[in-house]
C-alpha cells in the first residue's frame, strides 16, 4: 500500500508572548504530539509532516508565517489580536488557501485545533483528528479525547473509548485514599468550592464579545452561592495574577476562604457539595466525584459519543492509550493490522506532557 | 453609609414608600451586586413590607460580603426579635456570674454543653434537607459556643440571643461570622412568627417563671423542630437544690414536658436522649462526674437531663 501523507498540526493562530516579542504558543504542543502519534503513525507507514509555526523545525515541516497572516489580516500580533481572529466567522479566501497549500494531506492530526482550521480542512475534504486533552486528569495517566469529521475514524475512536465507569471507579479509589488523609482543612456541610482559571485561557475567551471570561463577570452569581452554601472556598488558579479581576472580586466577597489545598483532596471531602468555575476541566472531575458542578460559562469542547454528520465533527471520545500505537494509525488508514508496540504504562502521557494538575500530589504515598 | 449616595432610597424609605425604595435597589444591585449597603437598605425596606424570608436573605447577603458590618449583624437580630424587655437590675448578667461558659474556645467548652449541640447539630444535619439552607435560633446562647457549634456541624445559619450584653459581646467577638450573628435580648421578647426554621433551646426553660409562655413564643418562630433541655425533677429535684440553682424557676418530668410540647406547641417527643452531669449525695449536687460521663445516653433512671427535639405532630 503506498504511503498516505498525515499531518501534525495545532492551534496555530495562537500567539505568546516571549519578552520583547511574540511567537506561537503552541509549538511545543505539535512537537509533543508528533513525537507520539507522529512517530506511531510513521511505524504504521504514512508519510508524516509537521505544520505549525515552528521555525526552527526543517525538512518535512511547514512552517506558518503567522505574522506575515496577522499582517494580511489587518490584526495586532498580540492576544487582543488573536481574539479577534478567533471572533472572526471566516477568514479571507485567500489566507484560507494559503492555510489549504499548507495542509495537502489525506489526514490531518492536529492538538486542539481551532475551529476556523477545522472548518477549512473538512470543506477542503481533508480528514481530521483533533486531539484534545480530556478535563479529567486522575487517571493512571492523563486522557487525550479525539474528535473526527469521518464516521469510519468515528467508529474506531468509540472501540477505544474510556468508559464512565473506569473514570468512576478511579474517583473512587481517590476518595478512598483521601479518608484516610487529615482534612485539608475544617469544612462544614453544604461548603462549596469555586475555582479560578487563568484569563488568557482559550476557554475563558467569550467569542461573541471578544472579551476574556473571568468570575468577576459572575458577582451576583457568586454571591448567590455564598448565600446559598455553608461555606465558600476558592482555589485561585496558580498563574492568576494576584491583582486580577478574579483575584478582586473573591476578595470583594469576606466570607469566601481561599485555600490552595490539593483540588483532588478537596472534592474529596464529603462536605463540599457543589463546585463552581467558569468552565474548568475540574467541574468535569467534581462529578465524578459525587459533586454538583456550577458551570458559569459554556463547555469549550463537547464530549460524548455523537458521530460525526453532514461533515462536521463528532463528539470528541476519551481514548485508551490505542492512539499512541501504530496499530491505530494502522486502522486509521485503512490498512493491515500493525503490531501494538508501546505497552501501557502509568503516567507515560503525563510524564511527556510535563504536567500534573495536582495528581501526583494526591497519589502519591504518604506512609 | 454614605448617606448623600442613598438620599433617594432614604427619603423613600421615610416616606413610606417602600416599593420605591426596593426598586431603586434592585437597579443598583443589578449593576453592582456586591454593593453591601444596598443589600442592607434594601433589607430594611423589604422586612417595613413585612417580606421576612427576602429581608433575611439580603442580610445574610450583606454578610457574605462584609461579615463584621454592625448593620446587617444587628438587623438579623432585629427581624427575629422583638419587643424587648428590660433586663431586671438586680440579675448578675456578667460572664463571672457562673451562669454562662466563658471561654472564646470551643475545645475549653465543658463536655456537657457542647455535647448537647453536637447532638442536636448532627440531628439537624440528617433531618433537614440541606441544613445550610436554614436558618436557626439559638435562645440562651450565653457566650455563643453552642450556636458556633451548630454552624459548624450541621451548615446551618444561627441567630443567637442571650440576656447577658457582656456574653453577646464574646460571642460576637469569638464566635460570630457571616453565617452566626447574636443579639442580646430578655426573655420575655416576641419573635417574628414563622420566620425561622428550628429553635434550640438549652438550659433555658427551666430559667423562665411563664415557661409555658416561652414555649408558645418559640413553637410560634419556628417551622421546624423545636430542641430543647431540662433538668429531670425525678433525679435533680429542684426544692432539695433550689439554693444551687439560684436562677431556675422549676425543673420538670419528662412526661411533664411531654404534655406541655403536646398542649401548647401541638408537638410530640421525635427524640430523646438523657445526660449525667454531676455527682449526687443524698439527691443534692455534689460536683461534676468526669467529663467522659457527661455524654449523651438514651434515656435511663439515673438520666439528670433530658434533650428533646419536638416535632409538629
Amino acid at each position: 500500500m503506498a504511503a498516505s501523507k498525515l499531518i501534525v498540526t495545532g492551534d496555530i493562530f495562537r500567539p505568546f508572548r516571549l519578552g520583547q516579542r511574540w511567537e506561537s504558543a503552541t509549538w511545543k504542543n505539535v512537537r509533543w504530539l508528533d513525537g507520539i502519534a507522529g512517530t506511531a503513525a510513521r511505524l504504521a507507514g504514512w508519510d508524516v509532516a509537521t505544520v505549525s509555526w515552528d521555525p526552527a523545525l526543517r525538512r518535512s515541516h511547514g512552517n506558518v508565517d503567522m505574522p506575515a497572516i496577522y499582517d494580511a489580516l489587518g490584526l495586532p500580533l498580540d492576544r487582543a489580536g488573536w481574539v479577534e481572529l478567533l471572533r472572526r466567522p471566516m477568514l479571507p479566501d485567500a489566507i484560507e488557501r494559503e492555510l489549504l497549500d499548507l495542509f495537502d494531506a489525506d489526514l490531518v492530526v492536529g492538538y486542539e485545533i481551532p475551529d476556523h482550521l477545522l472548518r477549512i480542512l473538512s470543506r477542503a475534504g481533508i480528514a481530521v483528528v483533533d486531539v484534545i486533552l480530556h478535563p479529567v486528569r486522575f487517571l493512571d495517566d492523563v486522557v487525550f479525547a479525539l474528535r473526527t469529521n469521518r464516521a469510519d475514524i468515528h467508529a474506531l475512536l468509540a472501540q477505544h473509548a474510556v468508559a464512565r465507569e473506569a473514570i468512576a471507579l478511579q474517583a473512587g479509589l481517590i476518595r478512598s485514599k483521601a479518608a484516610w488523609m487529615r482534612p485539608p482543612l475544617p469544612l462544614r456541610p453544604g461548603a462549596a468550592l469555586v475555582l479560578g482559571q487563568v484569563g488568557d485561557d482559550r476557554a475563558a475567551i467569550d467569542t461573541a464579545t471578544g472579551r476574556n471570561r473571568s468570575l468577576a463577570d459572575h458577582a451576583g452569581r457568586l454571591l448567590e452561592l455564598c448565600a446559598d452554601s455553608s461555606m465558600v472556598l476558592f482555589k485561585p488558579h496558580p498563574y492568576d495574577p494576584a491583582q486580577s479581576d478574579t483575584g478582586i472580586t473573591l476578595r470583594r466577597l469576606q466570607a469566601v476562604q481561599w485555600t490552595n489545598a490539593n483540588f483532588y483532596h478537596l472534592i474529596a471531602q464529603p462536605e463540599i457539595d457543589v463546585v463552581c468555575a467558569l468552565n474548568s476541566s475540574g467541574l468535569v472531575e467534581a462529578e465524578y466525584f459525587g459533586k454538583a458542578a456550577l458551570w458559569l460559562a459554556p463547555p469549550l469542547y463537547r464530549f460524548g459519543d455523537t458521530a460525526p454528520a453532514d461533515g462536521g465533527f463528532g463528539d470528541a471520545l476519551p481514548q485508551d492509550g490505542a492512539w499512541c500505537n501504530p496499530a491505530f494509525w494502522s486502522a486509521v488508514r485503512g490498512a493491515g493490522p500493525a503490531a501494538v508496540l508501546a505497552a501501557v504504562r502509568p503516567n507515560r502521557l503525563r510524564r511527556a506532557l510535563n504536567a500534573d494538575w495536582g495528581f501526583s500530589s494526591i497519589d502519591k504515598v504518604v506512609a | 453609609m454614605s448617606e448623600s449616595r442613598w438620599q433617594p432610597v432614604l427619603q423613600s424609605i421615610e416616606a413610606g414608600d417602600f416599593a420605591a425604595a426596593v426598586a431603586a435597589l434592585d437597579r443598583t444591585l443589578e449593576a453592582a451586586p456586591l454593593d453591601s449597603e444596598g443589600l442592607m437598605l434594601r433589607a430594611v425596606a423589604k422586612a417595613a413590607q413585612e417580606r421576612v424570608a427576602d429581608a433575611e436573605a439580603d442580610l445574610w447577603r450583606a454578610l457574605a460580603i462584609a461579615p463584621a458590618a454592625p448593620g446587617p449583624r444587628a438587623a438579623l437580630g432585629d427581624l427575629f426579635v422583638r419587643d424587648l424587655t428590660e433586663p431586671p437590675a438586680q440579675r448578675d448578667f456578667s460572664l463571672g456570674s457562673g451562669e454562662r461558659q466563658t471561654s472564646p474556645n470551643l475545645g475549653e467548652i465543658r463536655e456537657d454543653h457542647r455535647s448537647r449541640y453536637e447532638f442536636a447539630a448532627l440531628w439537624l444535619r440528617d433531618a433537614l434537607a440541606p441544613a445550610h439552607r436554614t436558618t436557626g435560633i439559638d435562645l440562651f446562647c450565653g457566650n455563643g459556643y453552642g450556636s458556633r457549634i451548630l454552624a459548624d456541624l450541621a451548615g446551618c445559619r444561627m441567630v443567637g440571643v442571650d440576656g447577658s450584653a457582656d456574653a453577646v459581646t464574646l460571642a460576637e467577638t469569638a464566635y460570630g461570622g457571616h453565617r452566626v450573628v447574636f443579639r442580646q435580648a430578655y426573655f420575655p421578647f416576641a419573635l417574628t412568627e414563622r420566620a425561622l426554621d428550628f429553635a434550640v433551646c438549652f438550659e433555658s426553660i427551666e430559667h423562665v417563671e411563664d415557661c409555658d409562655g416561652y414555649l408558645a413564643t418559640v413553637d410560634a418562630a419556628v417551622r421546624g423542630p423545636i430542641l430543647l433541655s431540662f433538668p429531670i425533677e425525678t433525679t435533680l429535684p429542684f426544692d432539695i437544690n433550689a439554693d444551687l440553682f439560684r436562677y431556675h424557676t422549676r425543673h420538670f418530668t419528662i412526661s411533664e414536658m411531654e404534655e406541655k410540647l403536646a398542649r401548647i406547641c401541638k408537638r410530640r417527643i421525635a427524640a430523646i436522649r438523657g445526660q449525667v452531669v454531676y455527682a449526687l449525695k443524698n439527691r443534692r449536687l455534689n460536683g461534676y462526674v468526669p467529663p467522659q460521663q457527661m455524654a449523651l445516653t438514651a434515656v435511663k433512671p439515673d438520666s439528670q437531663f433530658a434533650v428533646v427535639v419536638a416535632c409538629r405532630a
